[in-house]
């Protein structure tokens, strides 16, 4: 079992340890609700590492051209590209990723931990099959990733550096120096419809900067305040609204593809993606939110009803801090899937009145 | 009232538990039902708590009540066959008692036992829940 260079600092503070997508890493340091409420009111600290970290080196803008939906080539450096897809031939999602555009050809892939061995084999095949000199370098082994995110996130970095404050979203700098911790790679981003930064940097220098803003007064957060932070804002998890037997157009992933690439077939799966959007399709990705009384919450596969008719099935279901109600992400069929009809959700033996709507289920 | 720590986890000993973390107060003859400090930290923040009617009958082992979590659903079982008589109604509005006060206001339901006297008996004492905790990972 794969684990956070961090875990030993995650013991130390008293975090709840657990194991995500293969890696054994924190899940929460005390309270969920007060960790996600801090990074809505205040800032908060994750550490990221187990996600998959790949270097991809020398010559990858046609490697990553060819294999994801989202240009590569014409864009400028210092700027994360993403959310983009790898997609299979099937037209179905494999990963979705953010990388760090560096320059010269160099790149940092981030994905999802659960598929870092899939996505250096599609890495790998890709630069056979194109006969490229790409080297591809599994980078968890030197690094590890943290973010910061919050509306006081800002507030804290300016105390290391007024500069990094300045950058756009999605911009990044190589190469900064907080306070003695070397990050290689700072950026403006983040997963959780807060403003913050995340920090890409090695091992040792991720367990200082962690402790340090601890220290400046962001609260650390575990996995599990990181998955109600996101269903909050109807973002993807992978395993949950995406797989590989899920295409980009029925999970409405608009912001993981480029409609030009895929009119061209311009890249792996592209055109079996640009049919399904030609054809329409037959379930699609909606959010279903509930009565502030509800306490039972929707799980993973709970199905959904329409009278007694099964139309569909939950993907992630969760209780939301900020609305104080459950929130849930489901797959419904098409022909049922109108925005503000009332469904029913089946939990055990309950059957839990619900509304379609659309997402993020907060204000942002 | 007594209590023990183990690995940062609290018992009372003015009452009895389980193998599945429950605790059972007996009260008047009555038996009052709740979980321990181990399971509310297991479970992070309870966000809902799914309480049987009054009235209903349960055997011993049988699910009682079901949590919702932050994290997860977790089944309560019955420590003991008997009667529901009554339930924890503040936990509608107040689902975070089971949190921040497992032993006292975050109890469940009250239990009117069939067979007292013989099962309980085959309840915990607070050193052999102790001990159960030690030995888990």
């Amino acid at each position: 079992m794969r684990r956070t260079p961090l875990l030993d600092l995650h013991k130390e503070l008293g975090a709840s340890i657990g194991e995500f997508g293969g890696v054994t890493t924190a899940i929460s340091f005390g309270s969920v609700i007060e960790e996600h409420m801090s990074v809505r009111t205040e800032a908060g600290v994750f550490d990221l590492s187990h996600m998959s970290l790949i270097s991809v080196k020398n010559d990858a803008d046609s490697l990553l051209e060819k294999i994801s939906t989202r240009q590569f080539s014409s864009e400028e450096p210092l700027r994360m590209i993403g959310p983009s897809l790898f997609l299979n031939e099937r037209g179905g999602i494999k990963d979705d990723v953010m990388v760090y555009k560096l320059g010269d050809g160099n790149y940092i892939v981030v994905g999802n931990a659960m598929n870092h061995d899939k996505d250096l084999a599609w890495l790998e095949y890709h630069v056979s099959t194109l006969g490229l000199s790409t080297s591809i370098e599994d980078a968890n082994e030197e690094l590890a990733l943290l973010a910061l995110q919050g509306p006081k996130a800002k507030d804290i970095l300016s105390r290391f550096d007024t500069e990094v404050t300045q950058l756009r979203p999605l911009e990044f700098r190589l190469n900064v120096n907080l306070d003695g911790v070397n990050v290689r790679i700072l950026s403006r981003s983040g997963w959780t419809g807060e403003d913050g930064f995340e920090f890409i940097l090695e091992h040792g220098e991720a367990e200082l900067l962690f402790k340090k803003l601890i220290e400046m007064g962001a609260k650390p957060c575990g996995l599990a305040a990181r998955d109600s932070l996101r269903l909050e804002m109807g973002y993807y998890l992978y395993g949950h609204e995406i797989g590989e037997s899920i295409n980009p157009i029925e999970a409405r992933y608009w912001m993981g593809i480029d409609f030009d690439k895929l009119s061209k077939g311009s890249c792996v799966g592209c055109d079996v993606v640009y049919n399904v959007y030609r054809k329409g399709v037959d379930k699609v990705l909606i959010g279903l939110r509930f009565s502030k009384k509800e306490r039972t919450i929707p799980r993973q596969g709970s199905l959904i009803y329409v009278d007694d008719e099964p139309v569909g099935h939950v993907t992630s279901g969760g209780f939301s801090p900020v609305l104080k109600r459950p929130v849930a992400l489901a797959f419904v069929d098409a022909r049922h899937a109108l925005m503000g009809m009332r469904v029913h959700v089946k939990v055990r033996n309950k059957l839990l009145k619900t509304k379609i709507v659309d997402y993020p289920f907060i204000n942002k | 009232m007594g209590e023990l720590v183990v690995k940062g986890y609290l018992i009372l000993t003015d009452r009895l538990y389980t193998g599945s973390d429950e605790w059972v107060k007996i009260e008047d003859g009555k038996a009052r039902v709740g979980i321990t400090d181990y399971a509310q930290k297991q479970l992070k923040d309870v966000v809902g708590v799914d309480l049987p009617e009054t009235g209903t009958r349960v055997s011993k082992g049988e699910p009682l009540v079901t949590i919702d979590s932050i994290k997860t659903a977790a089944e309560v079982y019955a420590p003991l066959s008997g009667v529901v008589v009554e339930v924890n109604e503040k936990l509608f509005e107040k689902p975070e008692l089971v949190n921040t006060d497992p032993y006292g206001e975050g109890w469940l339901v009250v239990l009117e036992p069939d067979n007292l006297e013989v099962e309980k008996d085959k309840l915990l004492s607070p050193e052999a829940y102790a001990e159960l905790i030690e030995k888990r990972e």
